[in-house]
């Protein structure tokens, strides 16, 4: 009986053992080393020294100038809040109507989840070229005028990019919230449509309140992505982008990459005390939110 | 009245639908159609079928698309093929294959044993889904770089090797939904602990598994910011491709090598998506139905 009980512990131990020491040491070692980071400077001579809040204090300065902190804040809202709007918002009105197979719902659902297929860096080199090369070439055509590329023009290239990260966002979504909609009990749908119910009250009243735990999921889960979506920034235009244009998810991809090459732990440091700010509003921000969508969300009654 | 706003709402997201649906379909005519083409009939012709059709590309491309790469302080040329399809592969399977085997086995674990670890493991997986760490790429990289890992595959695979995220929850459902008849017959036969989860267990679940792994090797075949960040002398395609589009200096710079390069970087995805669209389309659930 010992003898069982031992290889049953042995087998559980094989199954979790490694993966546990990989959590400990990528997960809690390195998490762990970020906040040092945090709170150190470097030297090539010297090496590391504690230095206090000294690199946090560096990211309320902006040292370059270029006010890369406050461009990172608010194209970092104003992409969640597209994302979140426009992105969310449209993947439940697809999702709904390729749940309910209206006309053309099966290829809709495949062009919707291509984007994910065919890869962003080949989107955005085609996006790129259309947009630079094809539609000045057209309006040439057409009107006569020779336009400049899009991507370059100022007033127009975030709000391309931006657009471009809606589109390329939807597949998973409609994926995984159609999923949830063919849970739908048949009987409350066959029933309210009985008594006339209209799709968009259907979508309102019955879908939105029974899929809402995918929904929280979502929205708690991407309240981080506030500080880590590149917006594709980095595949359309490398280490090039002006600082008007930066989100933190880039500058953090960015200034990381960049000091790869040399080692260059004072950017690490600095980097560091970035990520642990962000942190430390992002998790609240989340618990916040989560128990605000849970107290306040649909009721299924 | 009823039928009309019926008919104006879904007319509305059936034009949106077809909006998009007509520009990944004209992204992807315009992807072939370029690579078929030579510059000078890309020159005059943007947008139309090639007036010659230069399947030749696609053999020039892999034989002259190469990248240079740092290397332990030394520049080296890494072509196409074999050495950036290997990459790839051994990026994207490996990858793919750890990060889907790990979730799987530690979620049956955690399933089927109803101890206080297991229980602290559950926890650990929501506790870090909920709350994110921002930043830590730098540390991660000083890690890798004390183990001798960093720029090196098996490095990758160390960080893929964790059973954190969305999919251990997928798995953990997925074994306590099973009924546990089978796994206690064959104890009464006499089977092992890894025989019942290898034989019996897995093939219950190997559909999901299935599913979960081809999601992964989409993901890590068209990711190229990894591969850049952590082995930047061991391109993949994807970040050769990225390369590509964003250099100037190479002999490939031309639109219709671009996209041939693009092309052959998309095919196994599009014929993988084609073979597994069925599974890929259903079966996968996030948080649940309220009851």
């Amino acid at each position: 009986m010992k003898k069982k009980s031992l290889k049953k512990q042995l087998f559980y131990l094989s199954l979790v053992g490694l993966p546990f020491i990989q959590f400990l040491l990528f997960y809690c070692f390195v998490n762990f080393k970020s906040i040092l980071f945090a709170f150190q400077s470097y030297d090539v001579v010297e090496g590391f020294a504690f230095n206090g809040f000294e690199n946090f204090k560096q990211i309320f300065i902006d040292p370059t100038g270029k006010n890369t902190m406050k461009y990172s804040l608010q194209n970092s809202l104003v992409l969640y809040l597209w994302t979140l709007l426009f992105g969310t918002g449209g993947a439940i009105l697809f999702s709904n109507y390729i749940y309910k197979k209206f006309f053309g719902s099966k290829l809709f659902q495949i062009f919707l989840f291509l984007p994910n297929i065919i890869s962003g860096v080949v989107m955005v080199t085609v996006y790129k070229f259309i947009l630079d090369q094809g539609i000045p070439l057209l309006w040439r055509e057409i009107f006569g005028v020779q336009l400049e590329p899009l991507l370059s023009q100022k007033s127009l290239k975030f709000g391309l990019v931006l657009g471009f990260s809606l589109f390329m966002g939807f597949g998973t979504n409609v994926l995984m919230y159609t999923s949830t909609m063919s849970g739908i009990s048949p009987s409350v749908v066959e029933s309210a449509e009985l008594d006339g119910i209209t799709p968009f009250k259907e979508l309102i009243y019955i879908t939105l309140p029974m899929i809402f735990p995918t929904f929280v999921t979502f929205i708690t889960v991407g309240v981080a992505t506030i500080f880590t979506n590149q917006m594709s920034l980095y595949t359309f235009y490398g280490a090039d982008v002006p600082s008007d244009m930066y989100t933190f998810g880039y500058l953090l991809y960015k200034e990381v990459k960049q000091a790869t090459v040399i080692m260059d732990y004072e950017t690490f440091t600095y980097m560091s005390a970035l990520g642990i700010l962000l942190t430390i509003i992002a998790v609240p921000l989340t618990l916040g939110i989560k128990k605000f969508l849970e107290k306040f969300g649909p009721s299924v009654d | 009245m009823k039928k009309s706003n019926k008919l104006s709402f879904n007319f509305i997201i059936t034009i949106i639908l077809s909006i998009i649906t007509l520009i990944v379909m004209f992204a992807i005519y315009w992807v072939i159609t370029t690579s078929l083409k030579d510059n000078s009939d890309f020159r005059k012709n943007f947008f139309g079928v090639p007036s010659v059709w230069m399947f030749k590309n696609y053999i020039s491309v892999f034989e002259n698309f190469v990248l240079d790469v740092t290397r332990d302080g030394v520049i080296l040329q890494v072509s196409l093929f074999p050495d950036i399809i290997v990459n790839s592969l051994l990026y994207t399977v490996g990858g793919s294959f750890v990060f889907t085997l790990t979730p799987c086995f530690v979620a049956y674990a955690v399933a089927k044993f109803d101890c206080k670890f297991s229980k602290f493991l559950y926890f650990i997986v929501i506790v870090t889904m909920a709350l994110p760490i921002i930043g830590n790429q730098p540390a991660m990289i000083d890690l890798l770089y004390s183990l001798g890992l960093y720029d090196n595959i098996l490095g990758v695979w160390l960080q893929k090797f964790n059973f954190l995220g969305m999919y251990f929850l997928v798995f953990y459902a997925s074994y306590k939904s099973l009924p546990k008849d089978y796994s206690e017959a064959a104890y009464i036969d006499g089977a092992s602990e890894w025989r019942v989860l290898l034989q019996i267990m897995f093939p219950l679940v190997k559909s999901i598994f299935l599913t979960i792994f081809v999601l992964h090797f989409i993901e890590l075949w068209n990711d190229y910011s990894v591969p850049v960040l952590y082995l930047p002398s061991h391109p993949t395609i994807a970040y050769g491709v990225w390369r590509m589009s964003n250099s100037v200096v190479t002999g490939m710079n031309t639109a219709p090598m671009k996209m041939t390069a693009c092309a052959i970087m998309v095919i196994p995805t599009i014929i993988i998506f084609l073979v597994f669209r069925e599974r890929l389309m259903k079966n996968l659930s996030l948080g649940g139905l309220k009851e």
